[in-house]
């Protein structure tokens, strides 16, 4: 995630959505976030909802009730926005809707969803749905959820109770206003996979003296003529055989089989210019007949003169060599067989944070209630991930400080206990954070190694137990770690684990260091005995001031895909720091469970 | 007696002299002694980043399990097998831990060529087959773990257990 915006380095790294096998190069990268900033998530599954309820009030003295549903969404800043309607259903209190509502499933934020339902007055049961005007109607019941708990149940079915809410402006009901049933079903075309590999022949230099190190670019082309790119592959080096890597796409990232894409295929610059070599068109069902046939297809170069674009075919042809699709089984189909994420967190409490009695100290808790930086990050990475967890018991802990009447510990539990390192919900992570700032004197160095230890251990014996729990550990540190070999080592030994580290900056340190440990911008992790990562499970963002270096990403990355792409709409809303992170687990956690190959029954 | 199936995967970035390997690299895997020594398939086409995935089958005497496994790396070329790079795997990381039998780990190991220094890393994948039950080595690690206050510096960055000459020295844990 870095701030470098040239596309050197680790930036060869191929990227797309699917990533079948563990790469060094992770998905983080310029584009990434270009593309996430843009809206378009890479591995996002679609959702339908479909809902039935039963035990509506009855409100019409003559006849039962003709109910509808609008379906609402709740944004982080609170705004309640309407997303849809099903249709009337007459004369009935325990209505099926045969109207589904679509929308993508978001892992990296807390999807609230609104229902609300009225009960049309006969006056209006002619009118089209979309123009009714609920003021006009009378207000059954409402109910409040996330998409996440109902896509956690094995069921995929979630029973909610509606309430009268704000707009009970008659008598209060004593009858109960019914229960609102939401079932969500995955869109197929988001688990079908398709494995390409794609070579090049007869490659044309450029120039005599340059050397080719090519890449592709797919991208699908929208409405308007607008490419969109959706993946790229890795940058072949000095080999002659230009033959690339597996490419994995998703159907509903492309579209449709038909759906055309352009692959360009570009010579790597260092300088961040990449030269086009030359491109073809072809929908996935083109690319399956290439591959079929064995014919290659000639790539071309796009020329202008005067007003026409001649396309100039060159000697290179593109070949398929592979092209396999696969149904593959997404993350919500390991969610519904049972399998969770336990999340865990570990709070820095080094004397560099300062006295957390005075205001500027970073764990200073302000008396009106605004978090500071902990517990911001506690509460954005929790609130997401609580939901994954069954039991909402989670691992809490503290390190670099002394407890009363200890030595100085690189592990405490939060909740002060020397036996179970467990609480209760965010609220308990809060709690106890709190109590422990009270009772424990912020000492130091900064260690990671033993918090990490203790993780793996926890992951190890999950794993010794059963398959299905993928563990989350969230180290929120003020400060550059001072055993840096150690906290290698610890990551070395648990890269075979289920197990993923997210850390979080918080305060004004230079954590330059850090990114070290994040294996997307430099080597495998290498512990000091020789061993290697096996994958890279850390990531590290600052927990800063988004807005301003959001700008300087957006206007650092346009500059450099302006050559590739011409416009694109807005499409996204701003994306915090940790959100991108967070919407890098199922891609981790997919691929931790792909190559062992454990799927869900 | 255990047995242990190790899957070679693939190497990385695999240099003879001071060029990459262009072809015909595989790789052998012994315990302990010369006469039970398992090879892959030759790597034709696969260049400095050959890919594998080739079963080897070794039985780890009992006495090995705070031995080694010895994998290395050749190329063949004109004049020969050349010694691309090897690395001694400690039996107790392929055992280690709450790690139940048949489970397939994956581990990855940085090769060291006959002059000690670094080409490239090994990727292979293992699962123990094994009759009796083992002990696990860290079912007593203690949660929380205190050192004394005070800065811990490490001064010239002293690695330990990193052989300077690989071949044929046993490194104890």
């Amino acid at each position: 995630m870095g701030n470098c915006c040239s596309d050197g380095g680790s930036g060869r790294a191929a990227i797309g959505a699917t990533a079948a096998y563990p790469t060094i190069d992770g998905p983080n990268d310029a584009v990434q976030l270009f593309l996430s900033a843009r809206g378009c998530h890479g591995l996002f599954s679609q959702i339908e909802l479909s809902f039935s309820a039963l035990g509506l009030r009855d409100r019409d003295l003559c006849s039962k009730s003709d109910p509808l549903l609008v379906i609402y969404v709740r944004g982080r800043d609170g705004a309640v926005q309407e997303v849809g309607r099903t249709e009337v259903v007459l004369n009935s209190f325990n209505p099926t809707w045969i109207t589904k509502h679509t929308m993508a499933f978001q892992f990296e934020v807390v999807q609230t969803l609104i229902f609300r339902v009225y009960d049309v007055d006969t006056p209006f049961h002619n009118v089209e749905v979309k123009m009714l005007k609920l003021d006009e109607q009378q207000f059954l019941g409402e109910a409040t959820c996330a998409l996440s708990q109902i896509v956690t149940k094995s069921s995929r079915s979630l029973t909610l109770d509606l309430v009268p809410g704000t707009e009970a402006a008659d008598s209060v009901c004593s009858q109960s206003c019914g229960k609102l049933i939401v079932h969500a079903e995955e869109c197929i075309g988001s688990k079908t996979t398709t494995e390409i590999i794609f070579r090049c022949s007869d490659f044309e230099h450029k120039t005599l003296f340059s050397r080719s190190d090519p890449f592709l670019v797919i991208s699908k082309i929208v409405e308007n003529g607008i490419p969109i790119p959706i993946c790229k592959s890795e940058v072949i080096k000095n080999d002659p055989r230009l033959a690339w890597k597996s490419v994995f796409l998703n159907i509903q990232q492309v579209g449709s089989k038909d759906s055309p894409l352009v692959i360009e295929c570009f010579n790597f610059n260092s300088n961040g210019k990449h030269d086009l070599v030359g491109k073809v068109q072809k929908s996935l069902v083109d690319l399956e007949r290439l591959h079929s046939s064995g014919q290659g297809e000639n790539l071309f170069y796009p020329t202008s003169s005067g007003n026409n674009y001649q396309n100039k075919i060159l000697k290179s042809q593109l070949f398929v060599d592979t092209f396999n699709e696969s149904i593959q089984c997404s993350f919500l189909d390991y969610l519904a067989e049972g399998f969770e994420l336990n999340f865990m967190v570990a709070i820095d409490f080094t004397a560099s944070n300062g006295n957390p009695r005075l205001p500027d100290s970073l764990h200073y808790i302000d008396p009106s209630g605004h978090p500071n930086a902990y517990q911001r990050a506690v509460l954005e990475v929790g609130e997401v991930l609580q939901f994954y967890d069954t039991d909402r018991r989670f691992p809490a802990w503290g390190f670099g400080a002394r407890p009363i009447d200890g030595p100085v510990s690189h592990c405490f539990n939060l909740n002060g206990s020397s036996n179970y390192c467990e609480v209760e919900g965010i609220q308990g992570i809060m709690m106890a954070y709190m109590s422990a700032l009270l009772n424990v004197s912020l000492a130091g160095p900064t260690l990671f190694g033993p918090v990490i230890t203790n993780a793996a251990l926890l992951a190890s014996q999950s794993l010794a137990n059963s398959w299905h729990k993928y563990f989350v550990l969230l180290i929120i540190t003020d400060g550059v770690v001072t055993d840096l070999q150690e906290t290698k080592d610890a990551l070395v030994k648990a890269s075979d684990l289920p197990l993923s580290i997210l850390i979080v900056g918080v305060g004004g340190a230079d954590f330059k260091e850090m990114e070290i440990l994040d294996a997307d911008k430099g080597d495998r992790l290498e512990s000091s005995n020789g061993r290697v990562a096996s994958r890279d499970i850390v990531q590290f963002v600052p927990l800063r001031d988004v807005q301003s270096e959001l700008l300087l990403y957006y206007i650092s990355v346009w500059w450099f895909y302006c050559f590739l792409v011409t416009t694109l709409p807005f499409v996204g809303g701003e994306i915090s720091a940790i959100q991108s992170l967070l919407a890098e687990l199922p891609t981790q956690f997919l691929t931790f469970m792909r190559t062992r190959d454990i799927r869900p029954s | 007696m255990q047995s242990v199936e190790i899957t070679v995967i693939s190497c990385e970035n695999l240099r003879v002299g001071k060029k990459p390997v262009k072809k015909n690299a595989f790789v052998t895997a012994r315990a302990d002694s010369p006469d039970q020594c398992c090879q892959t398939k030759m790597s034709v086409e696969g260049g400095s980043n050959p890919t594998w995935n080739d079963k080897l089958a070794l039985d780890l005497p009992a006495g090995l399990r705070n031995g080694f496994i010895t994998l290395e790396v050749h190329c063949r070329t004109s004049s020969g097998n050349k010694l691309v790079g090897g690395v001694n795997v400690p039996v107790s990381d392929l055992l280690g831990g709450f790690m139940p039998i048949n489970h397939l780990q994956f581990l990855s190991y940085r090769l060291w060529d006959s002059k000690g220094d670094r080409n490239g890393i090994v990727n292979i994948s293992t699962r123990v087959k094994s009759p009796q039950p083992y002990r696990c080595s860290q079912a007593l690690q203690p949660k929380a773990i205190g050192v004394p206050v005070g800065e811990q510096k490490r001064i010239g960055g002293v690695v330990t257990g990193v052989p300077t000459v690989w071949l044929g020295h046993r490194y104890p844990y």
